[in-house]
Parts: C-alpha cells; sequence; structure tokens
C-alpha cells in the first residue's frame, strides 16, 4: 500500500514532465516540413554548438579548480570548510538574475576582474568568456558538492596506508582516491554542464551576444512567436536528449570501471 | 627502536598527553586499551600520519618527528585492512614497490613468493571486495610486507575474523615476529594481548597508564580501572596471603565447593548466568559480593544455594604494587 502511494504520488512529477514532452513533440511532428527548416538553420545549429562548448569549457574549467576544492571541503571539518561550502552553495539559493548581476559587476569592462582583463584583450560583455563564466557561475556548486560526496566516501585509511607504502600526497591522490571518485567526476560533470547549457538568466545579463540557445529561444519568442521558438526548443531538446544520453552512458561505463563497489 | 618524548596531540576533542614510551628491536608490543584511548592514534604516530603539537619521535636513533609516512618504512595493517577496492589483489601488493621503482620482473617474483608464502597465489587476479575476511587480511599484509617494512604495525586486525582465520593469521603474525620484525599490535583481545605479547601497553584516555611484560601487566595493574580492564571482576580492600590493600581477583580463578574447604570464605549464590560453556555466579560472603566463573559441569548451583568460595592463594593480585615496588 505504501509503495502504492509512493508510486501514485511520483507519477505527478514524471506524469508532467511526459506530458510536456509528448505535447510539443505532437505539435512539431504535425508540421515537418516547418521544423526541419528551423532546425537546419545555420543560426539555430550553431547557437546549439556554441552553448554545447561554453558549457562544455566551463565544466572543463570546474573539472581543474573545482575538483581540488571539493578535495579539501570533503577532508576537512573545520568552520571555515564549512562555511566554504555554504558560500558554494549559494549560486543554487540565488534567482539567477542576481547571478547575473553579481558576475556581470565583476566583469564588466570596468569591474574589478573586467577591468584589467579588458586590459590584455579579454572581454567579457556580449563575448564567448562571458558565457562561460556565468555558466561556470551556476554550474559550480552542482560539481563541487557531488565530488566533494564522492572523496568523502574514500575511507582516509586507505590513503594512509597508501602514504605508509611510499606514495607522496598528490601521488595517493592521482593512483588512490581519484579513480575512486571517477564516477562521481564523471556524473558532476554531466549535471554542471547541463546546468550550464540551461542558463539563461546570468548570460543574458553578461553576454546577450553571442546568443546561447536560451537566448535565442527567447528572442525567436519575442519576434516570431510560438511556433518558431518552439520549433528552435524542440531541436535543442531532441539534441540534449541525444548528447544526455551518450553523456550517461559514458560516465556509467568510467564509473562502472573504476569506482570502488 | 621506537622511543616517543613527551608528545602530546590534539585532535578535535581527543588528545594524548605527554606520551612517552620505548619499544625495543625485535618486540612484538601489544598496545591495548578501551575504545576511544587513542591505541590507533599512537599507531598512526609511529607511521607518520600525524604529527604531534609536541614532542620527538625517534627511531632507531633518528628524529623522525617531521619525517613524511613515506619515508619511514613502516608497514600498516587496518582493521578494515584498507585494500584498494578498484585494483587487483596482484596490484595492492606490488603498489608500493611501484612507488620505490622495483624493476617490474622484482616485483613479480615478490608478490609472487608472499602469495605463495600467505596461501593467497590463486587470488592474484580478484578484486578485494571478492575476498573473505581472512583473505583479505591476508593481502594487506602481503602488500605492507612487500617494501619490507622495519616495523610492523597492525590496527585490530584480526577483530572481524572468525576463531579458525583467527588462529591461522596469528600464527602468520607470530612467524612474522620470530624472523625478527618489531611488530606493534593494537587488540581488545585479553587473550591475545596475553599470549602474544613480549610488552603490553595500556592506554586509557591518552595516557599510556602501565607498560611492561604480560606477567606483569596481568599480575599487577596500576590501578582499579586497569584491573577491570584486564578482566579482573572482583576487586576490594583486603588482606589476604600477605597482601594488604586494594587487591583484585580474576573470576575464573576461584573455585565453588559445596563443603568447606582450606582458603575458603562461605556465600550465598545470588545469581547465575550461563555464557556458553560457562556459568558465572554472584555470591553474597556477607563482606563482599564475589563473581564466580566455572564451567558448568562443576556442579550444579542455583540461586539460594549456600557455597563456599576457595580462594588460591595465587589467585589474588594486589593493584599498583608494581608501582610501590618500583618507587620503594
Amino acid at each position: 500500500m505504501f509503495l502504492f502511494c509512493c508510486a501514485l504520488l511520483g507519477a505527478l512529477p514524471v506524469g508532467l514532465i511526459l506530458l510536456a514532452l509528448l505535447n510539443i513533440t505532437l505539435g512539431q511532428l504535425s508540421d515537418p516540413a516547418f521544423l526541419w527548416l528551423v532546425a537546419t538553420e545555420s543560426e539555430v545549429i550553431g547557437t546549439i554548438l556554441l552553448t554545447f562548448f561554453a558549457g562544455f569549457c566551463a565544466v572543463v574549467i570546474l573539472m581543474i579548480v573545482g575538483t581540488p576544492l571539493a578535495y579539501l571541503l570533503a577532508r576537512s571539518t573545520t568552520r571555515t570548510a564549512k562555511l566554504i561550502g555554504t558560500i558554494i552553495d549559494l549560486p543554487v539559493m540565488l534567482p539567477h538574475t542576481i547571478a547575473g548581476i553579481l558576475v556581470y559587476l565583476l566583469f564588466m569592462p570596468n569591474g574589478w576582474i573586467g577591468a584589467p582583463l579588458s586590459a590584455i584583450g579579454i572581454a567579457f560583455q556580449d563575448a564567448f568568456p562571458g558565457i562561460v563564466t556565468a555558466m561556470l557561475f551556476v554550474a559550480t556548486p552542482f560539481y563541487v558538492n557531488t565530488v566533494q560526496e564522492g572523496f568523502a566516501k574514500v575511507p582516509v585509511h586507505l590513503e594512509n596506508a597508501a602514504r605508509t607504502l611510499g606514495a607522496s600526497p598528490f601521488t595517493v591522490f592521482r593512483t588512490v582516491t581519484l579513480p575512486m571518485t571517477l564516477r562521481h567526476i564523471s556524473s558532476g560533470s554531466v549535471l554542471a554542464w547541463g546546468r550550464g547549457i540551461s542558463e539563461f538568466s546570468a548570460v543574458i545579463m553578461i553576454a546577450y551576444y553571442p546568443m546561447v540557445i536560451s537566448t535565442l529561444i527567447y528572442n525567436r519568442f519575442m519576434t516570431g512567436g510560438l511556433k518558431e521558438s518552439s520549433a528552435v526548443a524542440f531541436t535543442m531538446i531532441v539534441s540534449c536528449l541525444l548528447i544526455f544520453g551518450i553523456l550517461r552512458f559514458a560516465a556509467g561505463r568510467i564509473g562502472g570501471k573504476y569506482d570502488r563497489v | 627502536m621506537i622511543e616517543f618524548e613527551d608528545v602530546s596531540l590534539s585532535l578535535g576533542e581527543f588528545s594524548l598527553k605527554n606520551l612517552s614510551l620505548t619499544i625495543d628491536d625485535g618486540e612484538l608490543c601489544v598496545i591495548m586499551g578501551p575504545s576511544g584511548a587513542g591505541k590507533t592514534i599512537i599507531l598512526e604516530l609511529i607511521a607518520g600520519l600525524h604529527d604531534p603539537d609536541t614532542g620527538v619521535v625517534r627511531i632507531n636513533g633518528v628524529d623522525v618527528t617531521n619525517t613524511p609516512p613515506e619515508k619511514r618504512g613502516i608497514g600498516i595493517v587496518y582493521q578494515d585492512y584498507a585494500l584498494f577496492p578498484h585494483m587487483s589483489v596482484e596490484e595492492n601488493i606490488c603498489y608500493g614497490m611501484q612507488r620505490k621503482k622495483v624493476p617490474p620482473g622484482e616485483q613479480k617474483s615478490v608478490c609472487q613468493d608472499l602469495a605463495k608464502t600467505f596461501g593467497i597465489s590463486h587470488l592474484l587476479k580478484r578484486r578485494p571486495l571478492t575476498l573473505s575476511g581472512g583473505e583479505a587480511q591476508r593481502v594487506a599484509l602481503s602488500r605492507a610486507l612487500a617494501v619490507k617494512p622495519s616495523i610492523l604495525l597492525l590496527d585490530e586486525p584480526y577483530a572481524a575474523l572468525d576463531n579458525e582465520t583467527r588462529r591461522e593469521c596469528v600464527a602468520d603474525m607470530k612467524k612474522l615476529h620470530s624472523e625478527g620484525l618489531t611488530i606493534i599490535l593494537v587488540t581488545h583481545s585479553l587473550e591475545e594481548a596475553k599470549s602474544l605479547g613480549t610488552r603490553i601497553t595500556v592506554v586509557r584516555g591518552g595516557e599510556v597508564v602501565q607498560t611492561g611484560t604480560a606477567d606483569e601487566v596481568f599480575a599487577y595493574p596500576n590501578d582499579e580501572a586497569t584491573a577491570r580492564f584486564l578482566g579482573f571482576e572482583n576487586i576490594a580492600d583486603a588482606k589476604l596471603f600477605g597482601l594488604e590493600g586494594r587487591v583484585c581477583i580474576r573470576s575464573e580463578d576461584l573455585i565453588l565447593h559445596q563443603k568447606e574447604s582450606k582458603n575458603s570464605l562461605p556465600g550465598v549464590i545470588l545469581s547465575t548466568e550461563t555464557r556458553g560453556a560457562l556459568r558465572t555466579c554472584l555470591v553474597d560472603t556477607g563482606s563482599v559480593i564475589l563473581t564466580v566463573t566455572s564451567g558448568k559441569r562443576e556442579g550444579e548451583y542455583s540461586a539460594g544455594s549456600h557455597v563456599f568460595v576457595e580462594i588460591p592463594p595465587g589467585a589474588v593480585h594486589q593493584i599498583g604494587l608494581e608501582n610501590a615496588t618500583k618507587n620503594r
């Protein structure tokens, strides 16, 4: 009875997602010629590729800087670590327009970071680095929290044993801790990438152009109406499903090969 | 030789206070103490996994206080064995040799020799999570020995093993000790400590409360808490067989009789409790309540029975006698 109630309640969110997908799919398939026309537009394809690539760049940066941070947070029990953990979570709690304003204020041409970097030719306003930065800002908690959970599951005893066997702290991290956390790193990356490419508010604050897919859908909605924006949205949904399917499969393979269980 | 000189360490709420301890080469030192006493921390201090706040740690006369664990040449086997689950048994055993850049051919032969010694040759391609407790224990031991450590630290390695496997693993350890390896073993088991340790160190609340040979420690516990920890269930003030003051007697050293015998006290059984093949009786002698453990076959006694409790002269130990002797 309890399981039945769980299934009944759980059916609501799943049903809502499926219904929305079914709705847009049937609507788009009723006019395949128009859908094909929009989906093969160079602007649509270019924007989807740019969005995916910007998300990829944000994830690569996160892997480089977020992995050591996640390790420190997993191994430290100090108040400072707890405070840093709370700061990391801020982008999840803030409305994304606020995240956009925070990023813009820092990276605008006369911002604290934007000013010195624009002096050496790196622009963020209405530029690709701005998109990556906004995506990075909102995706950080998803990556760091997931990877931190993975590191916390690696027993310290294992690292200690490796140290006594002659491994330096970095070698222990490389040969013991990291391989045992690959499943979390891969799923954290997929989550962060997904969060990054879906961002709209934070991105348009700093870079309306070049347009990411969310901006393009909004733009088409305002200029071409619902039909055009729905066709772009449907193209993005299909692309995302394909990419996420491949990534989930790859993440599962990596995790299955190296994970501790 | 391992020397701790006034070593102190604070880790959260736990603190180790002014620890001074010497363990000689070739010794099999057993560290005992209740949970949270600091036994594992002592092992990890020897291994270099913690830096002491104050004090000096020396190994063979060399100050290693600030030497990292990878440069100390000390092997450690944890209670959960700490095998690397993403590596095969063979990769686990070769891990330390790879770090020390031992040629691959030599790694393979050392690994095979150890696997043969510990009877795990058929497990080399397996993953640690598929091993039984005894097998994992032997793999962990092989991995620690592969890098030829000068000291082997064992943190309750037999706690999760069944009796038969435990006996086999203890035999492995005795063999290693007989070959001259210095071994420091943390255990909760009194039997293990009594039968193995050439030296026993009792730790409580981050302090060494007693250290000595197995005979000394088990015959002359330093204080009441140590006596209780070492399995003395009967503790009282008495004047017996030339000993006077606080004395302790193990419940299994007392003998129940239906008739009066030499060195016996009359009493009434208050309650009985059966633990496996043994029966424990609480006997009220009027002046003190004694706990007596005997075999179930040694007569049938029930609550209310009038009995005589024989106290053999050798069963009475005076608490703190060793200290008193030393002080004199």
